[in-house]
């Protein structure tokens, strides 16, 4: 049998031999798991709430009353062609008329008083989201401004820029949040699998004395890691799976964890209980070279 | 051939657990180290099997010397020494031909089949029969024998045992030292150590006593009772240490 098999069936056998040290093992990591998962259905959920906020945010270029058809074709191919500009679309001031009407509803007889349609044609201009920070969507803005033909240009200047700020903040806290979670998960995870190794510290000991090489020691508690790993996000994606499903009961707005990202989540989870293992007996295996 | 020459240990600054020792054994003897606790009998084991190192001075196996030999190589000498413990250190879960095939599986040596290897090991040591039975459904004596298969299931050339048999009754030992007997007689060198100095006496084996750290006596195995051994085997200088 070459070793490589040997490791493999160590490595499966190890999960067997001791069920109750498995069984909590894998719960305990499963848990910690499970605050990361909740914290990856926050992250995915703050980034889909950017995204929705972010796609309220456009342009709207208004029209000079006297404005030429040949400016008005140019402004338009400018539009059109520039690279932050998904969408511009054009409002005649009738048509403006006519969708404010429909917004004032009950409350039309407002405009009953005007004389004229007080509305200027206009462009409404929708951005892709990488022109929609402060200084990009301003740039924007003062170039479209100089152009001949315009009016005013307006897209919020504050609001945009308080949004931007409250989304870095956001992000960063994500982020900070995540390292302290996934570190938590890492030492938790190494914990537990240093108590496998302290019950199979005979297993170890007798492998060093017969001659097993560093690796061939190894790979039986990296197989077992790995397999923990992979059994206790697969507990955790179970749980993160329920509570996805409960809370988008009472708000609709919750949105899931993708299986492409629960594929990420399980990979995530066997690279941890291989890398737990890996660190846990790295004492043991430098003890030895040391000798 | 297995030497240590000048050898010593220093665990502690200033404590020398061995001092200087010096002596060599051939393949096919049997050497008893004894002395009281403390005498450096394990330490000694502990740097023939290359587990330590010594401070000052050189441990030799066959090729490897304690000088030149990369940690890289370390796990292939350890595959030619077997090692026999007091505890008997088996694996209580696994059963006696399992604890035997797990140093061939460990180290990949199942060339030559791994069943045929197990089965005369365990033949070797008088335990055809109990092969499936686990640790703890044995005698003392029958899993210091499991102990033994293990040891020289990978063909060591050298066999150390560490009290092999402070845990087993009178009748038992003498078994147990018949069987290491046998086993040098095949051509391995095997080292013991013991307290018990009768037994070598008996077995007409050349004994080294140790105390404090030093080796004070090589007494050789008397001619009448293994000839072949002694031709082999030199007389070794010990450079004044001899008590």
């Amino acid at each position: 049998m070459s070793t490589l098999l040997f490791t493999l069936r160590e490595g499966i056998l190890n999960l067997r031999r001791a069920p109750l040290l498995s069984l909590t093992s894998i719960a305990v990591m499963g848990l910690s798991m499970f605050v990361l998962g909740i914290f990856l259905l926050l992250t995915v959920n703050l980034r889909a709430a950017i995204v929705a906020v972010q796609s309220q945010v456009e342009i709207a270029v208004f029209l000079r009353e006297d404005i030429r058809d040949a400016e008005l074709k140019n402004l338009d191919q400018f539009l059109r062609e520039h690279p932050g500009v998904m969408t511009a679309r054009f409002l005649p001031r009738d048509e403006a008329l006519a969708e404010f009407r429909k917004e004032l509803k009950e409350k039309e007889y407002l405009l009953e008083a005007l004389e004229s349609n007080p509305l200027p044609d206009t462009f409404e201009v929708a951005l892709y989201d990488d022109w929609k920070s402060t200084e990009r969507i301003s740039l924007l803005a003062d170039q479209i401004s100089g152009m001949a033909g315009v009016d005013e240009v307006k897209y919020g200047r504050e609001w945009v820029g308080r949004l931007n700020r409250i989304i870095v903040a956001a992000v960063l806290a994500d982020l900070f949040l995540g390292a302290v979670v996934a570190i938590s998960s890492l030492f938790v995870v190494a914990n537990t699998v240093k108590l496998t190794l302290i019950a199979r510290k005979d297993m170890i000991e007798l492998m060093k004395m017969v001659g097993a090489t560093a690796g061939v020691i190894r790979r039986p508690f990296v197989i077992e890691g790995i397999l923990k790993g992979v059994l206790a996000s697969l507990l955790a994606g179970t749980l993160l799976t329920i509570l996805t499903w409960t809370l988008a009961h009472r708000i609709p707005e919750v949105k899931p964890l993708s299986i492409s990202l629960l594929f990420a989540f399980i990979l995530f989870g066997a690279i941890l209980g291989g890398f737990g293992s890996v660190a846990s007996l790295q004492g043991y295996l430098q003890r030895w070279s040391r000798e | 051939m297995i030497s240590l020459v000048n050898a010593g240990k220093e665990y502690k600054k200033n404590h020398w657990t061995l001092h200087a020792v010096t002596f060599m054994v051939q393949r096919g003897e049997m050497v008893f180290l004894t002395g009281p606790s403390g005498a450096g009998k394990t330490t000694l084991l502990k740097l023939i099997s290359f587990e330590e190192r010594p401070t000052s001075g050189e441990a030799i196996l066959e090729n490897y010397s304690s000088r030149t030999m990369k940690r890289r190589d370390l796990p292939h000498l350890r595959r030619r020494i077997g090692l026999v413990f007091q505890d008997f250190r088996l694996l209580r879960d696994r059963s006696a031909y399992e604890n035997v095939a797990f140093v061939l599986r460990a180290t990949g040596s199942a060339k030559g089949g791994l069943h045929r290897r197990v089965v005369r090991a365990l033949a070797a040591v008088g335990l055809s029969g109990r092969s499936s039975a686990l640790p703890d459904e044995l005698s003392g004596g029958e899993q210091q024998r499991v102990a033994i298969a293990r040891a020289i299931v990978n063909d060591p050339f050298v066999v150390l045992a560490d009290e092999p048999t402070g845990n087993l009754d009178e009748a038992t030992k003498r078994e147990i030292f018949q069987l290491l007997r046998k086993i040098s007689q095949a051509g391995t060198a095997v080292l013991v150590a013991t307290h018990d100095v009768g037994v070598a006496r008996e077995l007409n084996a050349r004994t080294l006593f140790l105390n404090g750290g030093k080796l004070i006596e090589d007494r050789a195995a008397p001619v009448r009772a293994s000839a072949a051994v002694a031709e082999e085997a030199p007389a070794v200088p010990l450079q004044g240490v001899r008590a």
